[in-house]
């Protein structure tokens, strides 16, 4: 079964190269339609959301369960 | 105006700040030591641990740039040999740019979680600070073996610091405490210490008690060696995303209870640095005296809370986010710079990074900052 949702967590801004490079790469094999990309960690923002190309900050754990509980409709 | 003259003024300009009173401009005291890439763009982090004394000539020249000269703080020299060592407060090893991380990397701390069940009763009935050093040693640490300071070049650089002209308030270079909860998170690593604290509170508590009262003692001997204005402590493991209130007033809020009082009665004031969010937990710190303490978050803690909350109480100093100065643009900055100004000072403010200014910031974006701050 594919993935529905893929977390990314970093504590360094010096990652978020990295970070834009994987998301482009899950584009790059057609990958990225079918999956929802969260990123969290200490640095990221909406504007380094919007810099990787992911498509949701998560601020905390809790904040991370129920948005991809809401998403994949688990009650 | 002389070098001498120069820090007066940025020490007048400091102590109002932290005084909660109104100071000529916000001043500005960035943390972090990555401006070196300023003056040479083809520095890497590795530079750091292989060339500190160039690092430390090239800091000293960025201090001196079109408009990062308006910067209060002083670069933060001699350095460069410490990085190694830096692991053992966290009784973990370091991965270095160069040696284990890819050159232009930041070093990491590789926790090694060495601490077992039994040895809570170790500090309990030995010290904190017989189980401290048999835990080197079970990690390969032997702090004897670390190179000593070179006393003639610390002189030298220091002297070249001081003609900079910049604020000679900093904070104490004697003792830097950390709560006796981070401590022991890092020692037995973060999972097992949040099991001990379900499985075996009471212990955990009698082992802080004698954890923070050795901290106490060690504090108040380092201010009174040498009275610094204020002194850091770093909170990073107990956010309110992270603990819960209950134990945060069991396991963690004690500890500054204890050492703020130390702190202020030997005429110090105490510098939270604080990670993470800390929204939650902003009220137990309503009981601190007024002007003794200063409250400086990164970026995941909401400001312009912490002023609703504690603007009367202490001196606040941030945020400025570390994606905001690596990705974002001058004029972003800049806009969240004025609003930090216009929202949190003037009086009681310093316009500081949200936790550090990150290798990888740019020039331009820290200018931005800067211009915002002193109004231009």
């Amino acid at each position: 079964m594919p993935a529905i949702l893929l977390g990314i967590s970093c504590l360094l801004t010096t990652a978020f190269d990295n970070i834009k490079e994987c998301i482009q790469t899950l584009e790059r094999e057609g990958l990225r339609g079918d999956v929802k990309v969260l990123i969290g960690g200490g640095p990221v923002d909406e504007a380094t959301c919007k810099y990787m190309g992911a498509d949701h900050v998560c601020r905390n754990a809790q904040e991370t369960v129920e948005y991809s509980k809401k998403y994949m409709g688990v009650k | 105006m002389t070098p001498q003259e120069m820090t007066e003024i940025r020490n007048r300009r400091i102590m109002a700040a932290l005084n909660l009173e109104k100071p000529d401009r916000i001043p500005i005291m960035f943390s972090g030591q990555m401006d070196f890439k300023f003056v040479d763009p083809t520095m890497v982090v590795a530079d750091y641990i292989r060339r500190p004394k160039l690092v430390d000539e090239m800091l000293i020249q960025a201090a001196k740039l079109p408009i990062l000269e308006e910067i209060d703080s002083a670069p933060t020299v001699g350095m460069g040999g410490m990085i190694e060592s830096m692991g053992s407060i966290w009784f973990a090893k370091m991965k270095l740019p160069g040696r284990e991380l890819p050159e232009d990397a930041l070093w990491q701390i590789d926790e090694q979680g060495p601490m077992t069940e039994e040895d809570y009763d170790t500090i309990i009935d030995k010290g904190w600070s017989v189980l401290k050093q048999e835990l080197f040693d079970r990690i390969g640490f032997n702090p004897a073996s670390m190179p000593p300071p070179d006393a003639d070049y610390m002189a030298e650089i220091q002297k070249k610091v001081a003609e900079l002209g910049k604020t000679s308030i900093s904070s104490s270079a004697k003792v830097i405490p950390i709560p006796s909860f981070e401590v022991l998170s890092a020692a037995r690593k973060l999972p097992q210490f949040f099991k001990d604290l379900r499985r075996m509170p009471d212990k955990v508590r009698a082992a802080l008690d004698i954890m923070e009262s050795e901290d106490e003692n060690m504090v108040e001997q380092a201010i009174k060696d040498d009275p610094p204005v204020y002194v850091f402590i770093g909170g990073t493991r107990a956010g309110c995303d992270f603990i819960s209130p209950k134990v945060y007033e069991k396991f963690y809020h004690t500890y500054f209870r204890k050492i703020v009082k130390v702190m202020n009665d030997n005429g110090s004031k105490a510098w939270f640095h604080n990670d993470s969010n800390w929204e939650g937990f902003l009220k137990y710190f309503k009981e601190f005296p007024k002007a003794g303490c200063i409250f400086d978050p990164d970026h995941l803690t909401d400001i312009f809370k912490i002023k609703e909350i504690l603007g009367d109480i202490m001196c606040i100093t941030g945020n400025v986010p570390p994606a905001l100065t690596s990705v974002g643009t001058p004029d972003e900055c800049y806009k969240y710079a004025k609003k930090l100004c216009e929202g949190i000072g003037p009086s009681g403010f310093i316009m500081n990074s949200g936790c550090s200014v990150p290798p990888n910031a740019k020039r331009e974006n820290v200018e931005a900052v800067v211009l915002a701050t002193i109004g231009k």
